[in-house]
């Protein structure tokens, strides 16, 4: 995994989060895991293929999603669906702007939306998986990224 | 009243004349309508004469010609009887033909769909009711030479029917039109109205000739005698007959470019019907005008029932109506007044006549509709949709013909889809033609589908992919099943094989791909040079599958098919080669990691098992610590524990020289190198600056993976050593020389490793870890430090070999651990400058110190004596870790030394040091 | 008559394999040239009937000399000779109307299956009456 490729992808999320916010949003100390991290509330998945393949993923608690929400919705933002709003919507972003940042050489799927830990759906995130915790707030959401 | 009897032989053939009109009429009908139909057609010509003829003698005639009541209706006469009288009964014949003739008008107009019994009803009704009524009112007391209809008495003159018998069919016609409704398909929904076409125009022409010539009689024998005024009524006839015909032909034409025969054929009887009314009273000029605007009106009247939708088969409400109303009218326009004896003014004439026509339309018409509509309602005079397909030959009738046949067998092919079936081929006869030919083009037809569905077996089967696709990229209606398998798209047929294929492509590759199939479709183009170029050969196509990517490796083959030098289609292959590609990339990477870890297992291979054990548990614990350093949660103390960071990559490093496992220590520095690049900056230290740590850990946690698989293969190995008598000792001491070996050389300095003291006493197990590590700091200390230059070491009057002695024994209630080497001691001055430039003491407080404070500086970080900076000194971490290692154990660290001469430090571990370490 | 060939390629070596394969081949070498500039003045020249053409090329480049052949004298036939493993340059240079290609590394065999084909000759028989 080149550093540059690293950097890039937490730089899209970074942006998307500052933007969204308009506060600052810090980066955490970023670590590798070997195996795969512990899933939040909500994570938004993006397969990569091409030069690299793996995925993408932001995981965050539902708490920050709810709090996410309501700072760009208002208190419309309270229910579920509007969560779930939220994660897609920047899952999407995130997706849209990596495939920007990354054009030609990689393919980006579609992202994908999961609710909790779900068993069924294999996550591709190939080892080793670097964690990045993004702090907003009071909370922190993980993007994690594990590329071959 | 008697006659002369050459009148006499006159009416009788002019009756005969008239009866000739019903051949006339049967031919014209069925040559203007379907041979499926023909039998229908023709039969009622005949039966319509039968019933009118019954009819009549039983009462029309005597509601007609019978004594008048007032003008109204006739009486007498009923079931007619001549008691012998000829005139009578000649009268009677040439009436009954002209009833016929008003009847069989019908037949033509409600053709192709009309109940055969109905139309029989209605013929009833026109030969019973509706003529012999009107028939006394405009012609009563015939009989008796006196005019006694009430019409007739008004002076309105009707010579031999235009309005009487021919606009009363006409009309009659009209009411049922209305009733029954247009042919099948004659006016389609939405559509512009379609022609029908008649089977048999010969046929018709003949039928229109026979009609010209009944009408000699028609009108001539109306005179009632055979005088002087036969012969110009004839002439008359004539020439509005041929007036007619040329004039519809001509305009037709001029309307439709086309020479028509239905213009012809109609014009003729028009004209012959527009002059029915006044051939006794006009000129042959006249008889040429009315005949000729009877062929136009006609020609209108076709085209307004055409707007207004009704569909009268043969033309007979324009002909016989339309004529009839104009020839009944041009009586009071064209009639000379001294033989129409009428008495009447030309208003007046006028006014009879168009009385005239208006009674016989009320009375026609809405009597006909009344009563059919009625009889409609419970007994439908209209034939349903399945029998008017198949024709009224069939359904009303039950005779086939040979059309017929064919139709059955086509119909029975297109629902049953069987293509073996044959239609019978009559021979001699024209539909027996089309069944030949329509026999051998179903012989064809069977021969290619059979071909056709077994291509199409085989593409449904074929492994590959295998399609067709046009100059625009879209795919044809056939291509192989397995397609839809490669390209993962169902109903593949119209798409565009770029629009498929496209999203699946890395976007740097997609005008690549768009550019060479557009080569491939120029023809100019050398395919050999264009194919070579081909992006599409092994490539890798992305399909989603759930959140990720799955990736194929497709094959593409091309093949151009040209028609005239251009290039028409694609002929395209695709065939799924992933599992070739996975095998290939398996086959590389297998390789590859082979070769690196050749590498490994030799390293590998030299070091003692059981110190590449404790080797290994070390790395994962180092690499566990750094891990769980970088995982531990907040921003703050960045600077600190990149400090920690460095120690434990130190330390990695230095077991990994110790065991001569280059490649690690290679790793471990260059991990060391990036923190301390981290350090150096003087600026804050920021969480995105250890991304590279991670990167760096993930690189050193797959290394110390690899290693672990391969110590789990050297297992086997490994049990075998751990049967031998263990002296760990003396391993040690030989890789400590080594390392000494090693450090001395990318020093430049030789030096000599005693470590004959080591072996004097064995080490617990437990402790055997740490006190490899202190040994392998002291002596990488010593070796950096200690010992100098050759060069400094002649001029300081010592040998060119530095000695260095490493010893471990027990020593009172504890251990004693040691490591001496003659170089030149510490040199204070450099200290205490080091010191300073580390930033952590002021130049005064460095001075103060006393010369054991200043001995202790060498055991912090961040101070090395050492010039540059390698794999074995200069960090200033060395020593700092030995001091940190020993106090955690509750050890002692002294440091003697004495400048220029030597240089030793001592460790003091006590007794229990090492229980506590597993 | 012997077909007449112009090399154009910037590497010296290069130039050397080719006209030491092209004589074994009975081509005619018109002459050689290592830019696009100094290949259309000797084009110019010489009007050969077969160029072999490299693409990255310093002062005009193989699809930009390519271009300019064309322009000139339309009938000529070009071989597109380059390292490049990029197809897309090599689909330009066929647009712009090369008739052939070939992909360094080559082998001798390569190059006289290559001029063959383009010169329209069979089995390698390069010198026509």
């Amino acid at each position: 995994m080149l550093e540059t490729e690293l950097k890039a992808f937490i730089d899209v999320v970074i942006r998307y989060f500052s933007q969204v916010t308009g506060e600052t949003v810090a980066m955490g100390v970023p670590y590798v895991k070997a195996q795969d991290p512990v899933l939040l509330d909500f994570t938004g998945v993006i397969g990569i293929s091409g030069a690299r393949r793996g995925c993408l993923c932001v995981t965050s608690p539902r708490e920050m999603l709810q709090a996410l929400a309501e700072s760009l919705l208002g208190p419309d933002g309270r229910d579920e669906a509007a969560v779930a709003d939220v994660v897609g919507e920047m899952a999407n972003t995130i997706a849209g702007n990596a495939r920007e940042a990354f054009g030609s050489a990689f393919m980006i799927s579609v992202p994908v939306v999961l609710h909790g830990a779900p068993s069924d759906i294999t996550i591709k995130l190939k080892p080793p998986v670097f964690v990045v915790p993004i702090q907003w707030r009071a909370w922190r959401s993980f993007l994690l990224i594990g590329l071959e | 009243m008697e006659k002369r009897l050459i009148d006499i032989l006159w009416v009788l053939t002019s009756g005969c004349l008239v009866f000739v009109m019903q051949a006339g009429f049967a031919m014209l009908e069925t040559g203007m309508t379907r041979s499926k139909n023909s039998i229908n057609v023709a039969i009622k010509n005949l039966t319509d004469f039968g019933v009118a003829v019954v009819a009549y003698w039983a009462v029309g005639f005597a509601l007609m010609f019978g004594p008048s009541a007032a003008g109204l209706v006739g009486a007498g006469y009923f079931a007619f009887d001549a008691r012998g009288g000829t005139w009578l009964a000649a009268f009677f014949f040439f009436q009954v033909m002209f009833c016929g003739t008003a009847a069989t008008i019908v037949s033509g107009a409600v053709a192709e769909r009309m109940r055969f019994s109905a139309y029989l009803l209605s013929t009833l009704l026109i030969s019973a009711l509706l003529y012999p009524v009107f028939g006394h009112w405009a012609w009563g007391g015939a009989l008796e030479g006196k005019a006694a209809g009430w019409l007739n008495t008004l002076g309105f003159v009707d010579f031999a029917g235009s309005t009487v018998v021919h606009s009363m069919g006409g009309w009659m016609s009209l009411a049922l039109l209305l009733i029954l409704g247009p042919r099948t398909g004659r006016f389609p929904a939405g559509g512009a109205p379609r022609a029908i076409p008649g089977s048999n125009i010969p046929g018709a022409v003949l039928g229109a000739m026979l009609l010209l010539f009944g009408w000699f009689g028609f009108n001539g024998g109306s005179v009632l005698a055979f005088n002087a005024d036969v012969a110009p009524i004839i002439l008359n006839t004539t020439l509005a007959g041929c007036s007619g015909m040329v004039m519809s032909l001509f305009v037709g034409f001029a309307l439709t470019r086309r020479w028509n025969t239905a213009f012809a054929i109609n014009g003729c009887l028009a004209g012959l019907v527009a002059i029915t009314a006044g051939c006794h009273a006009v000129n042959e000029w006249q008889a040429l005008v009315i005949g000729a605007i009877g062929g136009m009106v006609t020609l209108g009247l076709e085209a307004l029932l055409e707007r207004l939708r009704i569909d009268d088969a043969v033309g007979a409400i324009p002909v016989h109506l339309g004529a009839g109303v104009w020839g009944t009218l041009a009586v009071a326009l064209f009639g000379n007044p001294e033989l129409l004896k009428t008495g009447l003014g030309f208003w007046g004439q006028l006014g009879a006549q168009a009385l005239g026509v208006a009674v016989c339309g009320a009375w026609t018409f809405s009597l006909t509709w009344l009563i059919m509509k009625g009889i409609d309602r419970f007994f439908p005079l209209r034939v349903t949709p399945q029998e008017e397909q198949d024709g009224l030959n069939i359904s009303e009738h039950g005779s086939s013909t040979e059309i017929f046949d064919l139709y059955r067998v086509m119909d029975e092919q297109s629902r049953t889809g069987d293509l073996s079936l044959r239609v019978p081929e009559e021979p001699f006869t024209e539909v027996g033609q089309i069944a030949r030919h329509y026999n051998r083009v179903i012989g064809g037809l069977q021969t290619q589908t059979v071909a056709k569905s077994e291509y199409l077996d085989i593409l449904d089967h074929v492994a590959d992919g295998l399609l067709l696709v046009d100059r625009e990229l879209r795919i044809g209606p056939y291509y192989a099943k397995a397609t839809e398998q490669i390209l993962e798209r169902p109903g593949l047929a119209g798409q565009g094989l770029l629009d498929l294929l496209g999203p699946r492509l890395l976007e740097k590759d997609r005008p690549t791909v768009r550019l060479f199939f557009d080569m491939l479709l120029d023809g100019g183009k050398p395919l050999r040079s264009v194919l070579k170029l081909s992006p599409l050969r092994k490539i890798e196509c992305f399909f989603e599958a759930g959140a990720a990517l799955r990736s194929k490796h497709l094959d593409f083959h091309f093949r151009r098919i040209e028609r005239g030098g251009k290039v028409e289609r694609l002929m395209v292959l695709v065939r799924d080669v992933s599992e070739e590609a996975r095998l290939g990339e398996a086959v590389r990477l297998e390789r590859d990691r082979g070769r690196s870890e050749m590498e490994l297992f030799y390293r590998m291979l030299h070091v003692d098992p059981g110190l590449l054990s404790e080797f290994l548990a070390g790395l994962r614990d180092g690499l566990r610590a750094i891990g769980s350093l970088l995982e531990e949660e907040g921003a703050e103390r960045l600077r600190e524990r990149l400090q920690t960071l460095l120690r434990h990559a130190h330390a990695l490093k230095g077991d990994a020289l110790l065991l001569d496992l280059g490649f690690i220590a290679d790793q471990a520095h260059a991990f060391e190198t990036r923190i301390q690049g981290l350090l150096s900056n003087p600026g804050e230290i920021q969480p995105g600056d250890f991304l590279s740590l991670a990167i760096g850990l993930s690189e050193l946690q797959k290394t110390q993976g690899q290693m672990e698989a391969l110590l789990a293969r050297l297992r086997d190995f490994e049990k075998t050593l751990a049967s031998l008598p263990e002296r760990p000792e003396s391993l040690l001491a030989a890789a400590l020389r080594n390392l000494g070996e090693r450090a001395a050389r990318d020093a430049q300095k030789k030096v000599d490793l005693d470590v004959s003291e080591l072996g004097a006493v064995a080490i617990p197990a437990p402790g055997r870890k740490l006190v490899r590590e202190l040994l392998v700091q002291l002596v990488r200390n010593a070796i950096a430090h200690g010992i100098e230059a050759p060069a400094a070491r002649r001029e300081a009057g010592k040998g060119e070999t530095g000695r260095i002695q490493v010893g471990f024994a027990h020593r009172g209630p504890g251990w004693l651990l040691w490591c001496r080497d003659d170089g030149g001691g510490i040199r204070v001055a450099e200290l205490r400058a080091r010191a300073v430039a580390s930033g952590r003491h002021s130049a005064e407080a460095v001075a103060a110190l006393s010369p054991a404070e200043l001995r202790d500086l060498v055991f912090e970080p961040g101070i090395s004596t050492a010039e540059g900076v390698d794999l074995h000194a200069g960090r200033g971490v060395g020593l700092d870790l030995v001091k940190r290692w020993v106090e955690g154990i509750r050890g002692k660290v002294a440091l003697l030394t004495e400048p220029g001469a030597f240089t030793e430090f001592r460790i003091e571990l006590p007794e229990d040091a090492f229980a506590g370490e597993a | 008559m012997k077909n007449r060939l112009l090399i154009v390629d910037d590497s010296v070596i290069m130039r050397r394999v080719l006209e030491k394969y092209a004589r074994a081949l009975g081509l005619e070498i018109v002459g050689t040239a290592a830019n696009g500039r100094d290949a259309l003045g000797l084009f110019d020249r010489h009007k050969p009937d077969l160029v072999s053409l490299d693409i990255t090329m310093p002062l005009l480049d193989g699809l930009g000399c390519l271009k300019e052949i064309m322009d000139r004298r339309p009938e000529t036939k070009v071989v597109i000779i380059t390292a490049l493993a990029d197809r897309e340059t090599g689909l330009a240079a066929m647009r712009l109307g090369a008739k052939g290609f070939i992909q360094k590394p080559f082998t001798e065999a390569q190059v006289r299956d290559e001029f063959a084909q383009v010169l329209g000759l069979a089995g390698g028989a390069l010198v026509g009456d």
